[in-house]
Formats: C-alpha cells, structure tokens, sequence
C-alpha cells in the first residue's frame, strides 16, 4: 500500500479512522457480535477492494481519499483483534466455522469488488 | 452517555489508525509476504486478548473498540491475500492466511496468560 509517512499522511488516514471506528460502532450496535464483526469485515472487504482496484483499472479516486477510505476508514472498520479474541472464546466447532466465514466471505467480497470495478471500467469505454 | 460512546470510538479509531499505519509503514518486508499488516494484527491481538481477559479496566469504548480495534484490520488482510491468486501465487496466498490466523491467535493465549499473572 502507499506508504506517505509524514505528518499529512498520519492526519488523512487518522481523521478516516475516526469514522471508520464510529460506524464499526454503530453495525455492531444493530448486528450483535460474532455476526456484527463478520459483517464490517465483509462488507470493508468489498469497499476496499473497490477503492484499491479503482486505481488499477479506472483511476476516478484521488491517493488523498484512497489513503483516508481505503487505509483509514475501511483498516478501522473492519477488526482482525477482535475477531481474534471473539473466536477464542468459542468451541471448537463454532471457532472453525467463524475462521471460515470471516475469511472465505472477505475473500469472496474482495473478489467482487474486483469484478465490479472491472465491470465499470467496461461499462465507460 | 451515548454521544460521549461516540467519541470516545472515534478519537480511539484516529490514534489506531495513526498507529496502524506508522507501524505497519516500519516494518520490513520478508519473502514478498505484507508483514506490516501481520505485525499490528498479531500486536493488536495479544493486546485486546490481555485486556478483555485481565481485572485492568480501561474505557472500552476509547480502548478497546477504538485503538485495538482500528489497529488491526481485516480488509487490508483480505486484500493483500486476494492479490496473491491474481498474482498467481498460492503459496504465499496460503501463507499469508496461516500466520495471521496462527500468530493472532498465538497472541491471544498469550495474552490471556498474561493477564492471569497480572
């Protein structure tokens, strides 16, 4: 990822964090958790997958904003601590099946956001 | 205190975000694999785990649903495993999903020891 290590670049993706958390908060609050992780991770997965192949295939979103949505906003987003700490304290069966729901389906979303990208790009020519 | 919640998430979301980027930025890479991103997780696990398992009581919503949880990600995770196959790289693929998953919750039990002793 783009690494622009100065002080600009600690505000930019700070202030996404700020909102990323926030909203992390409020999905939580309405999908309860082990559920309501699973949720922010897939859904941050696509999000960020169409900001990241944007720049691949399209290029309509600014470094500036990609660093505060993609590195900031959907990194605070989606959770890997807690979904780590989450599947700890769960039995073996129910811990195997969160490990392959969280990561299969982010997959799965990153996928998507690729072949939605793709699919614009195709869609402007 | 509902609002109050609020920003004690975001401004927690800002210093994780900060943090997760500065650390990750620090990190060498090994074997082409995103060792940035698997460093904070495996940090930022060990240190919720030792927190949530541990009679220390911080703010939660400033703690540990802000920082820890903005200092780790899953997305970028996902997104730099995904890029592997496109890449046609399996091995690095699997691995990158192995040691975050091993290493994190490996840091989890640790943590959780930890916070036994304290």
């Amino acid at each position: 990822m783009n690494a622009d290590t100065s002080i600009n670049g600690i505000l930019i993706v700070g202030t996404g964090g700020f909102f990323g958390a926030i909203a992390r908060y409020q999905t939580v609050s309405l999908i309860a958790a082990p559920l309501g992780t699973l949720c922010v991770n897939v859904i941050g997965s696509f999000l960020l997958a169409v900001m990241m192949y944007d720049t691949e295939y399209i290029g309509i979103v600014p470094s500036r904003l990609r660093m505060a949505l993609g590195i900031g906003f959907m990194g605070s987003y989606t959770t890997f601590s807690t979904f780590a700490v989450e599947t700890s304290q769960m039995f073996t069966f129910t811990a195997a099946l969160n490990i392959v729901a969280n990561v299969g389906l982010t997959l799965i979303a990153v996928f998507l956001g690729r072949g939605f990208i793709i699919y614009l790009s195709r869609m402007g020519r | 205190m509902a609002i109050m919640d609020l920003l004690l998430v975001g401004i927690g979301g800002a210093i994780g975000a900060s943090l997760r980027f500065l650390v990750s930025g620090l990190s060498p890479e090994m074997r082409g694999l995103p060792t940035g991103t698997l460093l904070v997780n495996i940090i930022g696990s060990t240190v919720l785990s030792l927190i949530t398992f541990s009679t220390l009581n911080p703010n939660i919503h400033l703690v540990n649903i802000g920082i820890l949880g903005s200092f780790t990600t899953f997305s970028t995770f996902a997104f730099e495993s995904f890029r592997f196959l496109g890449q046609n790289n399996p091995q690095e693929f699997l691995a990158n999903i192995i040691l975050n998953l091993t290493l994190c919750i490996t840091g989890v039990t640790i943590g959780h020891i930890l916070a036994n002793l304290i």
